[in-house]
Parts: structure tokens; sequence; C-alpha cells
């Protein structure tokens, strides 16, 4: 395929969040906090690391985030450690494609291997019209001060079992702490 | 160098009947092109002149998607308003429509004529018969292909060659009027393209070197304010920096990397070589040194540079490449040449005003060589034409100094000066008309295509998912691009897709619900085999993203598009009633047999209702079929039914089948329906059931379901 370079005098140019995919660094490492962390490209893929793909452009009701796609079956983990005190995570979540049966999406804090349910949705873009969008979520966190602190993604078929396109994006996924 | 006296320009009958004939040679090669369909980034300046007449203050005021990628604003493009101010007057007075490109043509011929009268002048500071480099420029294929669109080039080429005109004759005869106009067109060339801020520097040592007036660099230095002001007002407006935006989608693109310089450095030359005038006439004139063995030298060492960078190009265009390299090494080494000379010669060889002329143009030359490889992104033949004057200027001053050593040379040469300042306008305007009619031709594919869509699929709701002029008549048509929010895309709708004209991808989501087979595959052919731009061959006149070579030849469609359909059934299963029994709601997904199939299935008993908002008559195909391992189900009986009902219910038509998979010898395999589906007010139902007769849990499939107008289907 024949590189599609826009011609110069007709490009428009891309808004500075779509171009700066990649400034973050993947991984734990150590991070100062402050209002806001943006989480989005440091999760780790928990087994099979070709479930977890990362800068991948997901376009959604007009709205193009730099995501970190999960392919159900899957479970991805980012470390919180660095972190204690009220936080709210925030982040968008779109199904990338409109077909299959569904999927499920579950957050969870991990703390020191116990785990702690956040949130849980089914996403049906297939039969659900307003799941066809990038649905908004937020979730209200107390973190401890010790211990391994791991905020997990999990994402698992539908209820046929259909595992077909089941890609679940995150977008924007921001630690925000409560002031 | 030669400069001529002020008198020597004085208003003679010659002066007149040089401008004369500059304007006949300009007009006569446009009129032919007049009708010349809106092409490559035309539709997008057409675009950014409606948002000028809505917002005269702020022209970027409307929100613009490009390549798929939706902006709120247009500010951040990478040139200013100028042009689009131009065309927003054109519109307002000639309107828009198919048939309507003469005026638009028409009105910007101005721009060429003004480059053209302008190179005179500017010529006439160089050379003793400047009538030769204008004329040249007028019929010089970059100049006249670029001259058919509606694009910032040639009014910028336009624009500079004025206020380089008027700053040489300012500075020459000292009148303050001259710098007025240099400092008007110096804004409008700025106006029109970030980078005429090149001029700055040029023209500053011009003025400085010339020892012009004092209050010449007033006016020289006005115009820069007056942009940085404008830039700051709408920055303000914005509320961001806009050409922060610019540079940084400059630097997202690397332009700056080794490899991408190469490039551009090669296609450079390799344009030079080709577009600027005729090669034969390059080479005969330029290398000339060591009696041949300087061109046989270039030769192979374009031989060698083509094994190395395009080895897997064809031997017809690898022959291209190396002419137009050779060629182009020959201008890159006379403007070199005349560098050197200009800047390393002592004090006392030459006339003061001689020198400055020759540092002059090689700043202008090297000037602009340097901003094409640093600042753009590609390498595109247009982004050269501001740096065609001084090589042209250069070439015929070399032709005038031929001229007077001929006149002791024996034996004579076997062409001589007049032989080859004639021969190169005559065949020059003949290569870059056959390269004008092959980028005319290209660009009357699309208002084609369009009407071949609107032919075969009349009353069917469509998106276009490319650019160039491609997007503007299939948006004259009523086919817009995808819109930002791509959940408003219905089922049914219909997706177009360009092969060449920057065909972009769909959102994975509506990606998804669409047919992967095309409906339709429309290729377009040109009747000459000339190609500028082709996805088959290396040609990439407009971009090198295409190819190192300005054209090439093919016989094969230059553009295909394909038309694809979103899957009704899929696309529009959110708004459908459901009713299912066994309580699992049908979903859409996607069934391997031997290929993939995307299909709604369902569970016995199932039925589906959809709204029916198509009043046209249809035709409705689709495949049933059972999912999963059909031959378990032994003894059983599958029946499929589609109905559609009017408002008041009645049956419109319908369709029933019966697969008997695991009983019926092929009963597992897929199934066809057509159903023919007349003509309706809103308010009916389409509407698809599924039972499985004898028990089980065999899972239906309707899949690739499409809708065709009736006459398609037969």
């Amino acid at each position: 395929m024949k590189i599609r370079m826009g011609l110069n005098a007709a490009l428009l140019i891309l808004t500075a969040h779509c171009l700066s995919a990649g400034a973050q660094s993947a991984g734990g490492a150590r991070q100062p906090a402050s209002d806001a962390v943006d989480l989005t490209a440091r999760f780790m893929a928990e087994g099979n690391g070709d479930s977890l793909k990362q800068h991948l452009s997901v376009m959604r009701n007009g709205r193009r985030l730099d995501a970190t796609v999960l392919v159900a079956p899957a479970r991805a983990r980012v470390g919180l450690s660095d972190f204690s005190g009220k936080y709210t995570l925030k982040l968008w979540a779109a199904p990338v494609f409109n077909v299959g049966d569904g999927m499920q999406m579950d957050l969870a804090l991990v703390v020191s291997g116990a785990r702690r349910p956040l949130f849980s949705r089914y996403l049906d873009a297939g039969r659900r019209a307003e799941d066809r969008a990038w649905i908004p979520i937020e979730v209200p966190l107390d973190l401890p001060r010790a211990g391994d602190v791991y905020l997990e993604v999990q994402v698992s078929g539908g209820p046929q079992g259909d595992l077909v396109a089941d890609w679940l994006a995150l977008g924007e996924v921001r630690l925000v702490r409560e002031r | 160098m030669n400069l001529p006296a002020a008198a020597a320009l004085s208003w003679t009958r010659k002066l007149n009947r040089d401008l004369a004939l500059l304007v006949l040679v300009v007009a006569g090669c446009a009129i032919p092109f007049l009708a010349q369909p809106f092409h490559m980034d035309d539709n997008f300046y057409m675009d950014m002149a409606r948002s000028a007449r809505a917002h005269p203050l702020f022209p970027y005021d409307t929100p613009y998607s490009f390549g798929g990628f939706h902006v709120p604003d247009m500010a951040s493009h990478s040139h200013p308003p100028m042009q689009a101010y131009f065309l927003a007057v054109v519109q307002r007075f000639a309107g828009e429509g198919e048939g309507r490109e003469w005026a638009y043509h028409l009105a910007a011929l101005i721009f060429p004529l003004l480059a053209t009268l302008s190179m005179y002048f500017v010529a006439g500071r160089f050379v003793d018969r400047p009538i030769w480099p204008a004329l040249a420029l007028a019929v010089s294929p970059l100049f006249l292909v670029m001259g058919h669109t509606l694009m910032t080039d040639v009014p910028m080429l336009a624009f500079w060659l004025a206020a380089i005109a008027c700053l040489l004759w300012a500075v020459e005869l000292n009148r303050n009027i001259l710098y007025a106009g240099c400092s008007v067109f110096f804004f409008a060339a700025m106006f029109t393209s970030y980078q005429s801020a090149a001029l700055l520097p040029l023209l500053g040592y011009y003025q400085l070197r010339g020892r012009g007036r004092v209050s010449g660099w007033f006016w020289l230095l006005l115009p820069p304010a007056l942009m940085a002001a404008w830039v700051a007002m709408t920055s303000g407006h914005y509320g961001r920096l806009v050409l922060l935006d610019t540079i940084g989608y400059v630097q997202s693109r690397n332009a700056a990397a080794l490899s991408l310089l190469g490039t551009k450095a090669l296609a450079l030359i390799e344009y030079q070589g080709w577009l600027v005038i005729f090669p034969l006439f390059l080479i005969y004139s330029c290398a000339r040194g060591l009696r041949g063995r300087l061109l046989g030298l270039a030769l192979i060492a374009s031989v060698v540079v083509a094994q190395a960078r395009i080895p897997g190009y064809r031997l017809l265009d690898k022959a291209i490449f190396v002419v137009g390299l050779t060629a182009g090494c020959f201008v890159f080494g006379r403007m070199s040449d005349a560098f050197l000379k200009a800047f390393l010669r002592r004090r006392g060889e030459a006339a003061d005003g001689s020198r400055l002329g020759g540092q002059f143009l090689a700043l202008w030359y090297f000037g602009v060589s340097a901003y094409c490889l640093l600042l753009f992104t590609e390498g595109s033949a247009r982004y050269i034409l501001p740096l065609v004057p001084p090589v042209l200027i250069l070439f015929f001053q070399g032709i005038e100094r031929s001229e007077i050593a001929e006149y002791r040379a024996e034996p004579q040469p076997l062409l001589n000066s007049g032989m080859v300042a004639s021969g190169s306008i005559v065949l020059t305007l003949a290569w870059a008309l056959f390269l004008a009619q092959a980028d005319f031709e290209f660009a009357r594919v699309y208002p084609r295509a369009a009407a071949t869509l609107t032919r075969m699929f009349p009353g069917f709701k469509a998106y276009a998912t490319g650019e160039w002029g491609f997007r503007y008549y299939f948006g004259l048509q009523g086919v817009p691009p995808v819109p930002p929010d791509e959940a408003s895309v219905r089922g049914g709708s219909l997706i177009v897709t360009p092969k060449l004209a920057l065909p972009y991808s769909l959102p994975g989501g509506l990606e998804s619900m669409t047919s992967e087979t095309p409906l339709v595959r429309l290729p377009f052919d040109l009747k000459t085999p000339f190609r500028i731009m082709d996805t088959h061959v290396p040609a990439g006149f407009y971009s090198t993203g295409w190819g190192l070579i300005p054209f090439s030849f093919s016989h094969q469609p230059l553009e295909t598009i394909e038309i694809r359909q979103v899957n009704f059934m899929v696309a529009e299963l959110p708004y459908a009633r459901m009713e299912c029994p066994g309580g699992t709601r049908p979903w859409p997904g996607y069934v391997w047999r031997s290929e993939r199939r995307l299909a709604v299935l369902a569970k016995s008993g199932t039925r589906i209702v959809y709204p029916w908002s198509f009043s046209q008559a249809l035709s409705l195909r689709l495949m049933v079929g059972i999912s999963g391992n059909a031959a378990s189900g032994a003894n059983q009986a599958c029946d499929f039914t589609i109905l559609l009902r009017d408002a008041q219910d009645v049956i419109l038509a319908r369709h029933e089948t019966t697969l008997g998979p695991g009983t019926e010898k092929g009963a597992a395999a897929w199934k066809e329906v057509r159903l023919s589906l007349p003509a309706a007010a809103p308010g009916g139902t389409l509407e698809f059931g599924y039972q499985v007769r004898g028990g089980g849990d065999l899972t239906g499939a309707f899949a690739d379901a499409i809708l065709v107008p009736p006459e398609r289907e037969k």
C-alpha cells in the first residue's frame, strides 16, 4: 500500500492530544502525585500480551481518543502504589466495534492481593445505541498508604460466549486528587 | 551579469508588444482548460471560501474534517486566507455547481497574468530580452498545470514576482511608489502562504546591498508587522497560537528526518529536470562541458542512484527518473556555479550591480530550495514553483552569452542560441500541454464518478471517504464526508471510497457494520496514458507519497471507486423491536463457513421488527443459514420469514424459506433470498422471523443483508 500522504495545502492540524501519543512512559515509574495523572498508557497486560494494545486512535461519536484497548478475554493492571489518599478515577470507555453479543467490563482495586470491585458495566454496542459512544466513568478511590496497590481492568465475553469483536477502548484514564 | 540601464525598459512599442504577447500566450494556454473540474485541494479552498463568506473577519470559524479527522475550526491550516477571500468573492457572483468552474478559472487567470508580466519586469533587470524568460515561465509545465487549479501556488508566485519586480525597480529608480507596491504584494504573498516570509531576507538583502532609500525599509517591514498582527488577532480569537499547531504538525511528520530529506532532495532535483524547461534543452545548454563527458558522468551517477533508490520501478519509470535527475543536476550545478561566482568572485572583476544581481538570484534559488527541504512534510512539484524564475533567468542569460560567443565560434554549434531559445519555448509548451491534458482528464474523473453513483443508487443516503475533487463533486451530489458522530450514519447508507483520492478508514464501530465486499466497483480510465498521479505507477507530481517521478505512463484505470453499504439489519438492531421467547435477544456477529459473513444471529422463536423509513421501492438481498454445527440439527426444520408491512399492518411483501439441516442434502449451506420491497409510505415495518420446528437450539443467521434499487436487481 502506498503511503497516503495528505497534501500540505489542505492538511488540517490535529489537536495536541492526537499528536502527543507516546509521551507517557509505560510501567510503574515513580510519579509525584499531582492533581491529575494520566494512566492511559501505563496499563500492563496480565497473561497474554496480545490482548492489550496501546496508542490506538479510537473514534466514537465525533471524539477521537488515544486509547488503550483490551481484547477479551483480557486483564490489565496499572500500579497505584505511589499514590495515597482520596482520588477520583475518571475515564472514558467504549466498545471499539458494533458487533458481537457485548462484553463485560470490571474495574477493581487490588490491595496487597485482595480484590475490591469498583465498577462493572455490560457494554453492548450491537444492541444498545447508547453504547455506541464514549461512556464516562467516575469512581471514587481511597488509596492506602502502604502495600502493593493496583487498578485492574478485566474484559470478558457476553452471555452467548461470543468473543467476536469484544474490544474495549479506555481513553483518558486519569487519577484526580480530591481536594 | 548584465544589468541594462533603466531606459532600456522605457514604455516603448516593443514593451507593449512583449506584454501583449505574454497576455495572449497565458490566455491561450488557459482557455482550453477553463472547464477543468475542481481538483486536488481546490475543494479545500472552496470550503474555506464558503466559511469566509459566513465569517468574513474570522474565515476559519467553521468545524472541518479532513481525512477522517475532525477539528473545531480551520485556524491551524497551513495557509492564511488570502485565496479563500478571493474565491469567496467569485463564489458570491458566480455561485457554485457543476459547469460553473469556468468562472473561477477565468477569475483566477489574473494570477498567471500577474506572474508572467511581473516576471518580464524582473527578468528585465538581468537579461537583454526579458520576453524569453517570461514566455518560458508562461509555458513551463509546472506553471501551466498549476495555473489551472485554485490552489495557492500560482497566486503566491504571482505576488512574489510582483513584489520582487517592484523592489528591483524601486532600488534602481529610487521611487517610493514602487516600494509601496512591493509592500502590498509582499503582504499579499504572505497572506497567501506563510512561506512567503522568506521574501523578507531576500528583498532585505537587495535593499541593503543595492543601497535603496531608507524609507524602503519601512515598506519592507510593514507586511511582516501586519502579518504578525493578524496572527496575534487570530490566535487571540481561537485561544491558542495557531501557528504552533501548524509547526507541531510539521514536526510530527519528521520533516527533517534524514530519509525524508533525501526523498525531498531527489524530488526537488527531479521536478526541476522535467517541469521547468523541456530537459533536452536543459541538458544541451548546461551539459556541454568536457566534450560530453560531464553528461556521461551525470547519467551514470543518475543510473546508480536509480538502482539504489528505486530498484522496484519499471525500466520506463527508471528512465524517466534518470533523465529528470540528470537534467535537474545540471540545473542545480548551474545555480551553484552562479552562487559561487556571485559570492566568491573578487570585487572589481565585475560591476557591483552585476555581482548583486547574481547574489540575489542565487539566494532566491537556494532559499526556496532550503525551505522546500526543511519546512514541507513531503516533496511536491508545486512547492518548487517560486524557484522557477531564477532558473529561467540564468538559463536565458546563458543563452545570451552563448549568442555573443557564437559570432566567433568555428564551426557553428549544432543548435545555435536562437534555436535553443525558441526550441525550448516551443517544445516546453508542447510538453506542458501534454501534462496539463493529463491533469485535466484526471480532474474530470470525479464529476463522472459522482454522477454515476447518483444514477445507480437514486435516493440512497451516502457518505464519501476521500478528499480532493472526489469530495467536492460527491458533495455537490449530496454525498458529504462521514459526519463526526458516526452513530448518525444509519443502516442502508452507502460508503463511497476512492482508491487514489486520499481514501481514509471509517471509525471502527461503523466499519464493523459495513459490508466488506463492495456492492459496486467502478473503474475510471483516461483517454491518455500520461499519468501525473497514479496508484499503479510511481507518478508523484503532487506528492512524493505516490512516487519519485513527476509523470509516468499507464493503461490501467486511474481511479477505482468502491461503494459499500452499512448493513441495515446490524446498524438498525438497537432501534428494532425484538420478540424472543427464550430470552436471548438477537445479536450481530460473524458466521464463518467458507467465508466470513456479517449476520444478525437469532434463537428459535425470535421476531425482529425494524421501523421502515425508506419510501422508494427497493430490493432486499441476503443469505439465510444456520450458525454453528448445522449437522447436529437432524430432523429439524428452520423457518425464515421476512415481511414488509405498511403503517396499517398490511403485508406488502413476503418471503418464507425453510432449511432442513441434517436431513436435506446441502440444506446446511446458505440460501440466498431476494425480495422486492415496493414503495411504501413511512411508518411501516420490516420484520424478520426465525423458528425451529422440532425443537432444538440451532441459531439462525440473516447474513450479508443489502438493499439495492430494483433496477440493479435486474
